[in-house]
């Protein structure tokens, strides 16, 4: 993948800016000339801006922070919009690929408002010759240029030897470069992948077979009842005939059963009259005993009521006065007028006289009309009584002659039974009782085994259906089992890959950069060997055999031996694209310089590089000797004014 | 085309595993070349689907 061109707009100094680079694998360089400060950095920055949202690269001239150009936001009216805008053009096998990321503004008060929803990233692609924008297209970002190994294809120079520090992941970064992490990623994504097998193999286990034990079950149930059933049938059919053989018999004792039903009737009948006779007799005998004294005492009564109704016919009752009231008159010598009797004479002898013609019966004139009461009331009882008992006789009379009757018809119904047939009629309806019982008790009995069929039928259903669900579960745990088992192969596959590849990367690395390095370094014989431990740090062996770390070497030895290792590590890795460099020659010396300037190329490949250097590095001797690679050259002009700073990328003719 | 380091590829193809083993591994390899930032999830169906062309049970 090549780099087309870049366009800036208003991204810090850069107002408005495009460079093309050179894409011809002849002339594979293109050199940005710029003295500090005019903005070489920045548009590194610009690139990374554009493709990550981040300027990682340190400015060295902190003067210009703010991302949008100052002249821009100074000559802007208020109320204008503008925007901070970067586009990457790529040519990926023939076709245009573009990132663009533009960041909008509006000035008011004399102030910048950023745009709220931040800024915007786009990936323009071609789809069926039509170059489509798509936002946030971050997936495509990353299959081409991921953010992990940009800095190994844009860096700055000056930072080359920061790659030898300790601290540094290189060996993570080689596994990106190299794409090994890929293998990596497998050998990790497919144990994940085993895990979520194996707990679901494990849920799947523990049901399977259990519904085909319960369906065997169920079967088998099935199977018993139904036997029962048949038997049952049997003995319902035994019964049936011996029910069928007790009715005939007991048919022929019918005429005989109800005489036993009649003579049972008479018993129950004579019991109740003997008893109703009983109770009458009883009723007889109480009401004599209650009423006799004074059946006795009946003339003497009737006397009693004659003799009374005479006094009271003769006026003798009841009597004119009380003999005690007129008493207690004259012994208070008091009229009941308020008359003293004691001084009128003639008063107290009227009431004497009174006294002498009042009847003593008047002391008792109260008893006699009581008892004469009473002794209506018992005539009258006793008048009653005829009628009672009478109606008792004659009650009496018609039970006994119901008695006698149906005891006579008793007696008659005894002499026909008297062979005793009730015997065996009562043997024959015992049997064919139980007979019957039986029946019904294996009726429902059947009843109980079809209802329970039923049901282990229903089960069954739902025993099958879980049955072969459980057929599926079986194959699925097979499969699962067998893609476990699978997975593991591969992964050891892919373990024995990544072990061997990792190794063999780093000789290659090892080799590459030792080649390059003993190459370009201007003391030939200085160094013998380069080696790599397998965390990338690289030891250098001396011609004494003694070996050194790169921090022991000169800032020009280190730059040097960067610049190796870079390009080693861009051999092995997966990609293919441009390299960017920001300053790489700053500390090297004449030689140093003119050795890079000749084998850089080869090195390179014909891979695209892009140098930003400055007027000191990009020395008459370094440009002649790359001269035939160099495809556009451009120098960056800056100027600043009080409006704010610009920086504008002149092409320079070849 | 910037694309899948060839070379792991020709690696894989050069050695002596079963030859679905190195089929499954090299599409592993593409699955995770051509996903970016996918959860968990998305790489066990991919890989789901991959195991699948190689698995096959008899019922």
């Amino acid at each position: 993948m090549k780099i087309d061109s870049v366009k800036i707009e208003n991204f810090r100094q850069y107002r408005d800016v495009k460079i093309d680079f050179s894409k011809d694998s002849n002339k594979n360089f293109t050199i940005i000339q710029g003295n500090n400060g005019t903005g070489k950095t920045t548009l590194l920055n610009a690139l990374s801006w554009c493709l990550y949202g981040e300027e990682i690269h340190d400015y060295k001239d902190e003067s210009s922070m703010n991302i949008c150009n100052n002249k821009t936001a100074y000559t802007a009216k208020n109320g204008e919009n503008f925007k901070v805008m970067v586009e990457i053009k790529f040519i990926d096998e023939d076709k245009p690929l573009i990132f663009n990321r533009t960041l909008h503004f509006h000035k008011t008060d004399d102030k910048l408002i950023k745009d709220a929803f931040g800024d915007e990233f786009q990936v323009g692609k071609m789809v069926e010759n039509q170059l489509e924008f798509t936002e946030n297209d971050y997936y495509t970002r990353e299959q081409k240029i991921p953010e992990d190994i940009e800095n190994y294809f844009f860096f700055d120079g000056a930072r080359l030897s920061e790659y030898f520090q300790k601290d540094k992941k290189i060996r993570e970064s080689v596994y990106n470069l190299s794409q090994l992490n890929l293998v990596e990623n497998v050998d990790k994504h497919l144990e994940k992948v085993i895990t979520k097998y194996s707990s679901k193999l494990k849920k799947i286990e523990p049901d399977l077979g259990k519904s085909v034990e319960d369906l065997t079950n169920a079967e088998i149930e099935i199977k018993n009842k139904e036997k029962l059933i048949e038997e049952s049938k049997e003995i319902i059919e035994e019964a049936k005939w011996h029910i069928k053989d007790y009715t005939e018999r007991l048919s022929k004792f019918d005429s005989i059963k109800k005489d036993i039903n009649r003579d049972k009737q008479l018993e129950k009948d004579l019991n109740i009259l003997n008893k109703e006779l009983n109770d009458l007799n009883n009723n007889k005998k109480n009401l004599i005993l209650k009423t006799y004294p004074y059946l006795l005492a009946y003339d003497t009564f009737t006397n009693f009521l004659d003799e009374g109704r005479k006094y009271v016919k003769n006026g003798y009752l009841p009597p004119d006065f009380k003999r005690e009231f007129i008493e207690e008159l004259l012994n208070n010598k008091k009229c009941l007028c308020g008359l003293d009797l004691s001084t009128h004479e003639e008063n107290r002898n009227n009431l004497e006289i009174i006294l002498k013609n009042t009847s003593p019966i008047t002391d008792i004139n109260d008893e006699i009309n009581i008892a004469l009461s009473k002794v209506k009331t018992i005539l009258q009882e006793i008048s009653k009584f005829k009628v009672s008992i009478t109606e008792i006789e004659e009650k009496i009379k018609n039970k006994e002659k119901e008695s006698s009757k149906k005891s006579e018809e008793r007696e008659s119904i005894s002499n026909q039974l008297k062979d005793n047939p009730e015997k065996e009629i009562t043997k024959y309806q015992y049997l064919k009782e139980k007979y019957s019982d039986s029946k019904d008790k294996h009726q429902r009995n059947i009843g109980r085994y079809e209802s329970e069929i039923r049901i282990l039928n229903d089960k069954i259903k739902t025993l099958k259906l879980k049955s072969s669900k459980e057929k599926s579960l079986k194959i699925e745990a097979e499969e699962l089992n067998q893609k476990i088992i699978f997975s593991k192969k591969v992964i050891q596959a892919a373990h024995e890959v990544n072990t061997n590849l990792t190794k063999e990367m780093k000789n290659r690395v090892e080799d590459l950069t030792q080649d390059k390095f003993i190459k370009i370094q201007w003391k030939k014989d200085e160094f013998t060997d380069i080696r790599l431990n397998e965390n990338y740090e690289i030891y250098i062996k001396n011609k004494l055999g003694d070996e050194e770390r790169p921090g022991d070497l000169s800032d020009g030895e280190k730059l040097c031996l960067g610049l190796c290792f870079i390009s080693a590590l861009h051999s092995i890795s997966g990609f293919n694209l441009p390299t960017i460099m920001d300053t790489p020659l700053g500390n090297l010396d004449k030689d140093m310089r003119h050795n890079i300037a000749k084998f850089l190329p080869e090195f390179v490949n014909g891979d695209q590089i892009i140098l930003l250097v400055t007027g000191t590095e990009y020395t008459d001797d370094f440009r002649d000797t790359l001269y035939d690679y160099i495809g556009k050259e451009y120098v960056i002009n800056w100027t600043g004014s009080e409006e704010g700073k610009e920086s504008k990328v002149i092409s320079n003719e070849l | 085309m910037q694309g899948i380091n060839i070379d792991i590829i020709k690696y894989i193809r050069s050695r002596d595993y079963d030859e679905d083993v190195k089929k499954c591994l090299i599409e592993s390899i593409l699955i995770e070349y051509d996903k970016f930032a996918c959860d968990f999830h998305h790489y066990t169906n991919d890989y789901d689907k991959i195991l699948n062309k190689y698995i096959k049970v008899e019922e």
